[in-house]
């Protein structure tokens, strides 16, 4: 049988059929193989952010969550333990941006206030929307050399929001709208859906502070 | 000599984005920045050579009816090879910003353009040069237009910046019609200098295929005799 030449639908079915199967045999043991250093590279990428927003804390906290549900939005709550004490609580939620969806992890403290936004997960323009979601230090031909400094990469924008706290009833808009919170030209829609993100995960906070910290509190420590 | 030039082909003479004009669509898409460029290179150049090596084994055996769904089986298989790899391994803003487009590289036309063109007729270790000539070409076209739209648009080169004094982003390179232009512009770049090296060696320049002169009066001297 000549099977290069073949026109036997049986037989051209059968090739792919068998094809197919070696295929998806090799790959499921490929996929196998890297399930552990996907899972560990994962987990890097979420303790990386929380460990820039939250003070140092000796669990994993994105084991140790509950999720709330505000208005539209799912907040899923955090808590980041430290021997044996809850220190302070992490909150991750997003919204609609300007392309796609903006998510954002903010880093309280116990009594409400917020310690740091950071957006984890953005679709923005480049240039523009993107400027006022990226935490990060500037690289230059003069300092390439030199240690970068540790911490949380100064954004002017986001920064706004560190040590304010939510007080019911009030809602944190940006100044076009009538708010405190200056915006920047060229990417409104992005600085409003950020505003009005925090402003509903951080009312959320207030709003459920004894429940959501008696949650995460380790067990033993419940009062 | 010929497995030399089966590999040098594909960084100038045949260059996949500049020649060929294959893979347009990652060419635009993710060369926002260097890094992005350089990563999609090196990812597309990683399922060519595996493809390549694998359609040459097998391509005596494969019905020629089918062969097309074939090939796309074995690059679907080696792309999600590389996306599981960059998942786990590459740097994760890198991983973010190609996005879909690691996937997507099933159906670059690269990918399946040298399969049917190169590997189903030579053997591996000529498919395997092939494959990596190609993919360095693509590379490195794409790393140069990365380049390009970040210094046009901010000033910097693999996120460090050369001009410190660019603050605003200029945001026309960063965007995809930006892209459209300076690919425009390599490309113009790219045909003078074949048609400047053609003139100077005595030689008719020839344009590649599907690129020739009717609609371009750089080399409209060589057409007088069908006016």
């Amino acid at each position: 049988m000549n099977l290069k030449n073949t026109e036997n639908f049986l037989v051209l079915g059968l090739f792919l059929a068998v094809l197919g199967l070696i295929s998806a045999v090799l790959l499921a043991v490929f996929s196998g193989m890297v399930k552990e250093p996907i899972a560990k590279a994962e987990l890097r990428n979420t303790n990386n952010a929380l460990l820039q927003i939250l003070p140092a804390f000796d669990n994993q906290p994105s084991e140790n969550q509950m999720t709330l549900k505000a208005d539209d939005m799912v907040i899923t709550f955090m808590g980041a333990v430290k021997d044996g004490k809850l220190v302070a609580v992490a909150a991750r939620g997003e919204k609609k941006g300007y392309a796609g969806a903006v998510q954002a992890l903010i880093g309280f403290d116990l009594d409400g206030k917020i310690r740091s936004v950071l957006i984890t997960g953005q679709n923005e323009t480049p240039g523009l929307g993107a400027n006022v979601c990226q935490r990060r230090f500037q690289k230059t031909i003069f300092n390439l050399f030199e240690k970068r400094p540790e911490g949380l990469a100064p954004n002017v924008f986001l920064d706004q929001f560190n040590g304010k706290s939510a007080v019911k009833g009030e809602v944190w808009k940006v100044k076009k709208d009538g708010g405190d919170i200056d915006y920047v030209t060229g990417a409104t829609v992005t600085s409003r859906a950020i505003t009005e993100l925090a402003t509903q995960i951080a009312g959320c906070f207030v709003g459920n502070r004894t429940e959501i910290i008696a949650k995460l509190s380790p067990a033993g420590d419940k009062k | 000599m010929s497995m030399i030039s089966d590999f040098t082909r594909g960084i100038w003479k045949e260059n996949p984005v500049l020649v060929l004009l294959l893979g347009t669509c990652p060419t635009l898409a993710v060369t926002s920045s260097a890094t992005n460029g350089l990563g999609m290179g090196l990812a597309t150049t990683g399922v060519l050579f595996g493809s390549n090596l694998v359609i040459s084994l097998i391509a005596k055996i494969v019905p020629k009816k089918v062969r097309i769904p074939v090939y796309i089986v074995v690059i679907a298989t080696f792309v999600t090879i590389v996306d599981l790899l960059m998942k786990a391994y590459a740097p994760p803003a890198l991983y973010t910003a190609l996005g879909i487009f690691i996937p997507l590289i099933v159906v670059n036309c690269i990918v399946l353009g040298r399969a049917e063109a190169f590997a189903s007729k030579n053997g591996p270790i000529r498919s395997i040069l092939d494959g990596l000539g190609m993919g360095l070409g693509f590379t490195l076209t794409l790393t140069l237009l990365g380049m390009l739209r970040e210094f046009l648009s901010s000033g910097s080169i693999f996120e460090t910046k050369v001009i410190t004094a660019w603050t605003t982003d200029f945001l026309l390179p960063s965007a995809a019609p930006g892209a459209f232009i300076l690919v425009g512009v390599i490309l113009a770049v790219k045909n003078y200098a074949s048609y400047r090296k053609a003139v100077k060696s005595g030689k008719l320049y020839i344009p590649p295929k599907g690129l020739d002169c009717r609609h371009c009066n750089i080399c409209s001297a060589h057409l007088n005799e069908d006016e």
